[in-house]
């Protein structure tokens, strides 16, 4: 009933009609269309409304009617118009089905996909859904990767308005690259080039790490490293000309590339320009490259700058790591004649900048003291670009935040000023541990439970409010830890505060331990008497303290240690007594310089050196008691020691073994050197000395040496100290069945790397060792020692630790072996951080 | 009919405080009543649930979405304060992030501005007050804890931040005087030659103290800190 021509009319009514989910209101009033509204049909304001309507994608039809007119066309009055909008909603996805992909890969698809109920199935979503979906596979390698998404009405009466999709996936063959060729490459053979293709490799059933399969991006970014091979080489103006893609069945492909060298070029003047601060000699030295060198565009641009290293070395880092932020430095080529290059670097120093305002975004969790204590640019210094990595080093080292995520921005950089802000964002990271296992071992199940919060507040413990859920912020650690088998229990508390009184950084240790072993039967460990145990509870404080003096390589240590025997019923060869009790009470003293890196796994230079003192107070000077006639031999015993008369051994030892006295200096020194390119010398040499401050008295069957075999301390009851001796039997060096008091060892171990990716850092070694262990001090001799070779292999994965397997030769007989056979082939397994 | 039973049940649960319940009814029925009459007092009471079971990250959206949505509603201002407030709830103590602390005061000053003669505002004054404080506060510490760590410039230099960004603060005094005590702390422990020039700093920081702040807490150290200056003799008069 519209004519051609545009005829104004009044709205009368504005009906809505097939809408079943939108309220007619709403969509009349979206419309802007009111009664007694003057229009003009056709007209712009109805064209603008179906645009407006088709703008908003929730309609898949859109159409307007005028269901009447009212009045005389052929008078000069304005006739009304009704009006009704007709739409059809696009259906919503009601179900997703995804066919052709294994169940969890489908899930994971339909996750990325974010197909929602309720989603409204336009044109758009489907072919959207179609090329997201291929584009993945290929960006995979799945070259042929096919989705086909299907959309089809559901005839369900209840529902509205809604669809199914379907999504049938054809992955196809993972094409793999049957070779990869080049032309026109004169200087630089095929091989090479390939080479330099750091994703796209061709197939080889020898490589088992990097799979062959074609990625466009990765491929892009691979002909970028080919012409930077070229440019390493002096050919500036390499360039690839064409690269083709040559299907030959459906999972074969190979690769054409076509390149064209050009010819070499050497480096001519290079000139600085700018430079004030730092002179053309000192520039020249740090940009290392002289007239007359081959040219390399690459190691050139490094050189002036390296966005991809942050620590280098390099002439725009020397300006920003003192101060100068505004500085700029360019290299510019000046002239090229012939096959020289001449180059211009020009510098602008700029101001020098200074840090003004510091602060932290992101710490939703950690109090800000203990964030700032770490962050390297402070107010008022001058700007270092090397303090700001620093200082996302540190902040990442904390382990409180993601380290990937810790970005520095600098704000309100004021040039006339000088001065530049930073602003740290964090993103808090999970800092809480539990650990909750099972296993079979030590003759039957043992359970633990442990707790580690590492970001704990202990100021906070009675704080209601601060627990979410624990109390948290302050960078300490607090670990609990609980583990009972059938035959044994132990329970430990280990407290850490990093920096102790919020000043420098002194580290606060407590922990509190307390174990209970009951006696077994070894024939059946089921068998298990709980009357007769052996109790030890213990404690220690520790204070540790990076020293400034002579270099900050040096630490401090200090730390008291309580630790008292129970024995209820329980024989054991370190007492004569089945009851009775012992203490422990000593004072450790220990100073370390460690400068070792730069990978804690594999370190590659430095040395390590320790010496400690662990000793307890000479009670033997003033208790009175008389340790020489303190012996069954004796016939002046004292009657207390006696029992019917008749020397009794249990309450002799009792007497000499109320409180431990004894003193023990352990010292050990490492270094690394670098021998030739990865392959590393560590020179390990150490020594350890048990004494009595007392003769009479004698030495404590406690806090011994056992030398040899794999090192690990399984079960340390007694304060031992286990040493690593490959090539024998654990322990078998040790001359005495209650350990030595005496030991030396000197050690020599090859490590090369085979890899040290962050998921797994393997190396293997070899090695040569000689140790003695002494039964006394009266017969150390340290070149009478057993010899040892053999090598290994060490796997660091950081969910597992350290894992490792030596296999070591023996030279020499063990001293308590009958035989004076060598010792032979021993294999030890490590577990553990032992480097 | 379903719908209906469901609403009152809602208003019998926010009565007897039972929030989360409620919240999960409001779930089921809020999409049936999109564009109807009634939707502008459901949203309201849904805020209110989620607010009061301390959801605040919801119950801020829920509100401010309610002031873009209903813009001539009469208790659009009651929104845009409890939006703001949702905020002010969130906010963390001072020595942790204060993006909800910058967030809520941003929002509160919108509602002062808009309605000045509101029924909130004086409530939006005093917490506007409270969150000031805590960001004077949070700066105050910072610049503090440079000054425990002995990071003397660091120290100056944040105070002097301190003094210029939170001018109207209860800190000024406190800030004035460490300036002072780093200023002392940095030049005594300086080369001997550098020494006097560095001392007579802090007598000009001194001298700013006690002209600013005679009634100060710390006047008694402040002087202390002078008598030390003035006791101090270079070594090369010896």
């Amino acid at each position: 009933p519209i004519g051609e021509e545009s005829v104004q009319y009044r709205i009368g009514e504005v009906k809505v009609t097939g809408s079943q989910s939108y309220n007619e209101n709403t969509v009349r009033a979206f419309t802007g269309l009111r009664p007694g509204m003057e229009i003009y049909v056709p007209g712009e304001k109805l064209s603008k409304v179906v645009k407006k309507m088709w703008d908003l994608k929730l309609f898949s039809d859109i159409r307007i009617y005028a269901t009447s007119i009212e009045g005389d066309p052929t008078d000069e009055f304005i006739d009304t118009i009704n009006l009704e909008i007709y739409i059809v909603e696009v259906p919503n996805v009601r179900n997703v089905e995804i066919t052709g992909l294994r169940k969890g890969k489908a899930k994971d698809l339909r996750e990325e996909l974010k197909l929602q109920k309720g989603t409204k199935a336009t044109e758009n979503l489907i072919t959207n859904t179609r090329t997201f979906i291929e584009n993945k596979y290929r960006k995979k390698g799945f070259l042929n990767a096919d989705a086909l998404v299907r959309i089809r009405e559901v005839q369900d009466s209840a529902s509205e308005n809604e669809v199914d999709m379907k999504i049938d996936v054809d992955r196809g063959k993972k094409p793999k690259i049957s070779y990869i060729d080049f032309e026109g490459n004169e200087l630089i053979p095929d091989k090479k080039l390939r080479k330099a293709m750091k994703n796209t490799k061709k197939r080889n059933i020898l490589r088992i790490f990097k799979r062959s399969k074609y990625v466009e991006e990765d491929f892009q970014e691979d002909l970028e490293s080919v012409v930077n091979r070229y440019k390493e080489k002096g050919f500036r103006d390499a360039r690839v000309i064409s690269d083709t893609l040559i299907k030959e069945s459906d999972d074969r492909v190979g690769i054409k590339i076509q390149v064209e060298e050009g010819r070499k070029y050497y480096f001519g003047d290079i000139k600085f320009v700018g430079n004030n601060v730092y002179s053309d000699e000192f520039l020249q030295r740090k940009l290392g490259i002289e007239k007359g060198d081959v040219y390399n565009g690459v190691a050139f641009d490094e050189r002036i700058s390296n966005p991809a290293d942050p620590d280098s070395d390099d002439i725009s880092n020397l300006y920003q790591n003192t101060g100068y932020l505004f500085s700029s430095v360019n290299a510019v080529e000046t002239k090229v004649e012939n096959d020289t290059i001449d180059f211009e670097i020009r510098i602008v120093e700029g101001k020098e900048a200074y840090f003004n305002n510091i602060s932290v975004t992101g710490n939703t969790r950690t109090n800000d003291n203990v964030i700032y204590r770490v962050i390297r640019t402070t107010p008022g210094e001058k700007y270092s670009r090397q303090k700001i990595i620093n200082s996302i080093r540190e902040l990442g080292a904390l382990g409180l935040f993601n380290a990937e995520k810790i970005n520095p921005q600098l704000k309100n950089v004021n040039q006339q000023e000088g001065t530049v802000d930073v602003e740290y964002e964090l993103e808090e990271a999970g800092a809480s541990q539990i650990e909750l296992q099972g296993g079979y071992g030590g003759g039957g199940f043992v359970g633990t439970l442990g707790l580690r919060f590492n970001n704990f507040s202990i100021r906070n413990l009675f704080n209601g409010k601060a627990y979410k859920p624990v109390p948290m912020g302050d960078g300490q650690t607090l670990a609990i830890r609980a583990q009972a088998s059938t035959i044994f229990r132990t329970y430990s508390l280990n407290f850490t505060e990093p920096w102790l009184g919020g000043k420098k950084p002194v580290s606060f240790n407590v922990s509190l331990s307390h174990s209970e072993q009951y006696r077994v039967n070894p024939q059946n460990f089921r068998e298990v008497d709980r009357d007769q145990r052996f109790l030890i509870t213990g404690g220690t404080i520790g204070l540790a303290k990076r020293l400034e003096w002579p270099d900050n390589y040096f630490q401090f240590s200090q730390a008291l240690s309580v630790q008292h025997y129970n024995l209820k019923n329980y024989r054991t060869g370190l007492f004569n007594f089945p009851n009775g009790f012992s203490n422990n009470i000593a004072y450790t003293v220990g100073l370390t310089r460690d400068n070792v890196g730069v990978n804690p796994i594999f370190p590659t230079y430095g040395s390590r050196f320790s010496v400690t003192a662990k000793m307890t107070l000479p009670y033997s000077l003033w208790n009175g008691v008389d340790y020489a006639g303190l012996n069954a031999d004796n016939p002046d015993l004292p009657d207390e020691y006696r029992t019917n008369g008749l020397a009794d051994l249990a309450k002799i030892d009792q007497e000499r073994f109320r409180f431990l006295e004894y003193y023990k200096i352990k010292f050990q020194g490492q270094w690394y050197t670098q021998l030739y390119d990865k392959l590393i010398l560590q020179t390990n040499t150490e020594f350890g000395f048990l004494g009595a401050y007392n003769s009479d008295r004698g030495l404590v069957p406690f806090e011994r040496f056992f030398v040899g075999g794999d090192g690990l301390g399984a079960f340390s009851l007694d304060g031992r100290d286990i040493i690593r001796m490959r090539g024998y039997e654990n322990s078998s060096l040790t001359t005495s069945a209650d350990g030595d008091t005496v030991y030396n060892k000197f050690s020599l171990e090859l490590r090369y790397p085979i890899t040290l990716e962050q998921a797994a850092s393997i190396y293997v070694l070899t090695f040569a060792e000689a140790a003695g262990s002494y039964e006394r001090f009266r017969t150390y001799n340290p070149f009478d020692v057993q010899r040892s070779a053999g090598a290994g292999l060490r796997i660091f994965m950081p969910a597992f630790g350290l894992l490792g397997i030596d296999f070591g030769y023996g030279f020499d007989s063990a001293p308590n072996n009958p035989t004076p056979d060598p010792s032979g082939w021993q294999v030890h397994f490590i577990i553990g951080q032992q480097f | 009919e379903d719908t209906m039973l469901k609403v009152r049940m809602i208003d019998t649960l926010m009565k007897k405080e039972k929030y989360g319940k409620a919240i999960a009814l409001f779930d089921q029925v809020k999409n049936k009543y999109r564009g109807t009459d009634s939707a502008p007092d459901m949203a309201l009471k849904y805020a209110e649930a989620l607010y009061k079971d301390r959801t605040y990250i919801l119950s801020a959206n829920q509100y401010e979405r309610f002031t873009t949505s209903h813009p001539r509603h009469p208790k659009r201002d009651m929104a845009l304060f409890m939006a703001a407030k949702s905020h002010y709830q969130m906010s963390e103590v001072y020595s942790k992030d204060q993006r909800d602390t910058k967030i809520a005061l941003a929002k509160l000053q919108d509602y002062i501005n808009v309605y000045p003669d509101g029924e909130y505002v004086k409530e939006a004054n005093v917490l506007v007050d409270e969150l000031r404080t805590k960001l004077d506060k949070k700066a105050f510490e910072i610049a503090r804890n440079y000054h425990h760590r002995e990071r003397y410039i660091a120290a100056i230099e944040s105070f002097e931040n301190f003094i210029l960004d939170h001018p109207g603060s209860t800190y000024q005094d406190d800030a004035h005087f460490y300036i002072l005590d780093s200023q002392f702390e940095y030049g005594i422990n300086s080369v001997a030659t550098l020494v006097p020039e560095r001392l007579e700093l802090a007598k000009n920081y001194y001298n700013t103290f006690a002209r600013r702040f005679p009634n100060s807490e710390y006047m008694e150290d402040a002087n202390e800190i002078l008598e030390k200056i003035e006791a101090y003799k270079p070594e090369t008069e010896l």
